[in-house]
């Protein structure tokens, strides 16, 4: 009950000193907003509907017979930025798609290109949007030289559990819906950090002595500015959501979603910062650190340097990040997925937060030997 | 919930009328030892002083009484309670003013006061009337609302005292509390110190400030490399010194030039004579009576008197004496005697 309470009271205690430190505050949330504005307005060409993927789509397809079929494989088998072809047998399609072993499968019936072929992808995924465009330029090219006849009932046919892909080019977004995305996922771990600093500064300061001094244990201090972090988080996404939609019209998609997805990413900030903190005893190292390590991860994951840009080999290589399974979970919620589509994003930021969690803590507790 | 609440610890009832009890205690950090069998008693009521130089132990000895930092060895009871074997139970009795200035700048004075009380377990009106207590005994109750960014380094000072003494503790551990502050801070942190005694607060002050130590308490110990060199009431520690008071003759044109023959003076004096560079030193073991004596003996070597100083003892002195090293570095801020 006490350390509960205890508990309770730190975690506030440190929100508090964040709420009235007003030059953080200013710097947290007025700086992302306004290099969200500025490279909203200066670099939307970059997210004009011709881009290339972060990585080539896997895309499944049913092994065919007909030359139309070939042709059309060995069509989107040429988009290499766009599409990696995988053959395979008509069961195993779907089977992949559900497996999550591909991104998309399309079934190319006997009759094509008469005959639509069937996209399937998740739903909210960009991949078959782009599928059924390519597709359906391809079927215009071949019907213009058959007949131009046939051309108005061509329609692309889609099924499955793709029931709301959309009509956006390649992640469709905007530079806006882009750069809330990443330049919240950025900040976030500033803002996180704080709480660490915060610890760190107490330390020094003789404050946690007289924390620890009126009885509060080690542990709980510990929980408390780690929890902290976790809350000042979740508080930051939550006020970037609302004053981006507000100021730019960004929409962040499925409200649960976002708010589990919310709570996994603030709960990986938190934990990376914990961390540090083990590792660095000194608040303003520990500041340093901070901001270099997070500056580097934000780049890496995309949240200044739009993804697409970004060389394959380092997109693929980097794909662990927290940072960036963190930002493509935006992303998916930005183009409709709901939670349970999050399943691999969620599970990825729940596991590293525990990993990183465990570890500091057992550093923490390794150096505190001499703490009664 | 009644049930739970701790039972409040038998204070009176124990028979040692030491409010502290510190025994052998020892702490080592890597090859620093910065503790090395510390042992003493505070008295209830009274107001004891722990003096020694930077380094010296002072802090780690404190953070060992207050459950803070686990000795190698050694235990201490407060109030009869050990600080090892029921850690919690002795910290409710315990007030603790650190050496750094523990305060959220953020926050405002009664904010801060608000948290620590928190975290100590008080609440309601209890809270909000030991809140105004404290800060009523500080002397920052017209100020409990301003952020303690825009105070002063006394006014900080002041609160990080506050702050100890929330929940009304038996014992408080004050961690060279007048540390770089304006002489009018630092006089009225030593009369707040000196209200709490008069009301039968016990404290254990440190400090490197000889003159701050002499002014409050009525016992000290000093501690040097982590040992306790002397430890008693104040004149008992002084008198360690010696009685000797120094005479201290300065020679104006620097003693090389001086127009006398030291050595023959030397010979003629019934006292130790030290020559100094610009400076006549004597020691006089039977103290100021024998100024006038020496001064004659001077007088028929013909040697000028240009002014005269008696130093007599003072725990700076005995701290020398006893290590051959100043208390307090040369150039350190602080108030000289
Ligand atoms: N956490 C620690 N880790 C390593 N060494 C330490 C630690 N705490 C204290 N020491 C060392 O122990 C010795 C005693 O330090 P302590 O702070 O107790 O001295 P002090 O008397 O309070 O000095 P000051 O007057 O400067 O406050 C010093 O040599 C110090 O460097
Ligand atoms: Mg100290």
């Amino acid at each position: 009950m006490q350390a509960a309470r205890q508990l309770i009271t730190i975690i506030s205690g440190l929100l508090m000193r964040l709420v009235r430190d007003g030059s953080a505050i200013v710097w947290l949330i007025m700086l992302p907003l306004l290099i969200i504005f500025v490279l909203g307005v200066t670099v939307q060409g970059l997210f004009s509907p011709d881009f290339t993927p972060a990585r080539p789509f896997r895309v499944a397809i049913t092994e065919a017979s007909s030359d139309a079929q070939q042709h059309l494989i060995r069509a989107l088998g040429s988009q290499e930025d766009f599409f990696e072809i995988i053959p395979v047998s008509d069961l195993d399609a779907r089977r992949m798609v559900l497996d999550r072993e591909v991104d998309a499968a399309v079934l190319v019936p006997n009759g094509y290109p008469e005959e639509a072929p069937v996209v399937v992808s998740e739903p909210g995924q960009a991949v078959g949007s782009i599928l059924e465009e390519f597709i359906q330029t391809e079927r215009w090219s071949i019907a213009a030289v058959d007949s131009a006849v046939e051309l108005a009932r061509m329609e692309v046919a889609s099924e499955g559990p793709n029931t709301d892909a959309g009509d956006s080019p390649w992640l469709g977004l905007s530079a806006f819906e882009y750069y809330a995305v990443g330049l919240t996922v950025m900040f976030v771990m500033f803002a996180a950090h704080h709480a660490m600093v915060f610890t760190a500064g107490d330390r020094e300061s003789g404050a946690y002595a007289r924390v620890r001094a009126f009885g509060v244990k080690r542990e709980t201090y510990l929980l408390g500015g780690w929890a902290a972090a976790v809350a000042i988080g979740v508080a930051f996404i939550a006020v970037m959501a609302g004053l981006t939609r507000l100021l730019f019209g960004v929409a962040w998609g499925d409200w649960l979603g976002w708010l589990v997805l919310t709570a996994v990413t603030a709960a990986a900030m938190a934990s990376v910062s914990f961390l540090m903190s083990s590792v660095v005893a000194k608040s303003s190292t520990l500041e340093q650190l901070g901001s270099t390590v997070f500056m580097i991860m934000a780049m890496a994951s995309g949240s200044s340097i739009p993804l697409h840009v970004l060389p394959s080999w380092l997109k693929s290589a980097l794909a662990w990040l927290p940072s960036r399974v963190a930002l493509e979970g935006y992303f998916q919620l930005s183009h409709g997925a709901h939670s349970r589509n999050l399943a691999p994003e969620l599970a990825a930021l729940g596991t590293t937060s525990l990993i990183l969690f465990t570890l500091g803590w057992l550093i923490s507790s390794v150096r505190a030997r001499g703490e009664a | 919930m009644p049930g739970q609440r701790v039972k409040p610890p038998d204070v009176q009832g124990t028979a040692d009328s030491h409010a502290l009890q510190v025994d052998g205690l020892k702490k080592r950090y890597g090859k620093t030892v910065a503790v090395d069998g510390v042992s003493f008693t505070v008295r209830r009521g009274e107001t004891f002083g722990l003096l020694g130089p930077n380094g010296a132990g002072k802090t780690t000895t404190l953070e060992i009484i207050a459950g803070l930092t686990a000795p190698d060895a050694g235990d201490v009871s407060v109030c009869g309670i050990s600080i090892r074997k029921a850690t919690q139970q002795a910290q409710r009795l315990l007030g603790v003013v650190p050496q750094g200035l523990a305060l959220y700048e953020e926050m405002t004075a009664s904010q801060n006061l608000s948290y620590f009380a928190r975290l100590r377990g008080l609440s309601g009106a209890e809270r909000k009337r030991q809140i105004g207590e404290v800060l009523e005994l500080v002397g920052l109750s017209q100020d409990a609302r301003r952020k303690v960014a825009g105070f002063s380094g006394g006014m900080k000072r002041r609160l990080n005292i506050a702050i100890g003494l929330l929940g009304r503790p038996q014992v408080l551990l004050l961690d060279e509390p007048t540390v770089g502050i304006d002489p009018q801070s630092r006089r009225h942190i030593l009369d707040s110190v000196r209200r709490l005694a008069d009301e039968g607060m016990t404290i254990l002050y440190t400090s490197h400030y000889m003159e701050e130590v002499e002014y409050l308490c009525q016992r000290i110990a000093i501690m040097d490399r982590g040992r306790i060199i002397a430890h008693g009431p104040i004149a008992e520690v002084r008198a360690l010194a010696g009685d000797s008071v120094v005479l201290r003759i300065p020679a104006a044109a620097g003693i090389a030039d001086a127009p006398f023959d030291l050595e023959k003076l030397r010979a003629n004096l019934n006292v130790p004579m030290e020559v100094r560079a610009d400076e006549l030193r004597f020691r006089l073991p039977h103290g100021a009576a024998q100024v006038p004596s020496v001064l004659n003996t001077l007088l028929e070597h013909g040697v000028r008197l240009d002014g005269m100083r008696v130093d007599t003892p003072n725990l700076e002195t005995v701290f020398l004496a006893l290590t051959g090293k100043a208390l307090r570095d040369p150039g350190a801020d602080g108030v000289a005697s």
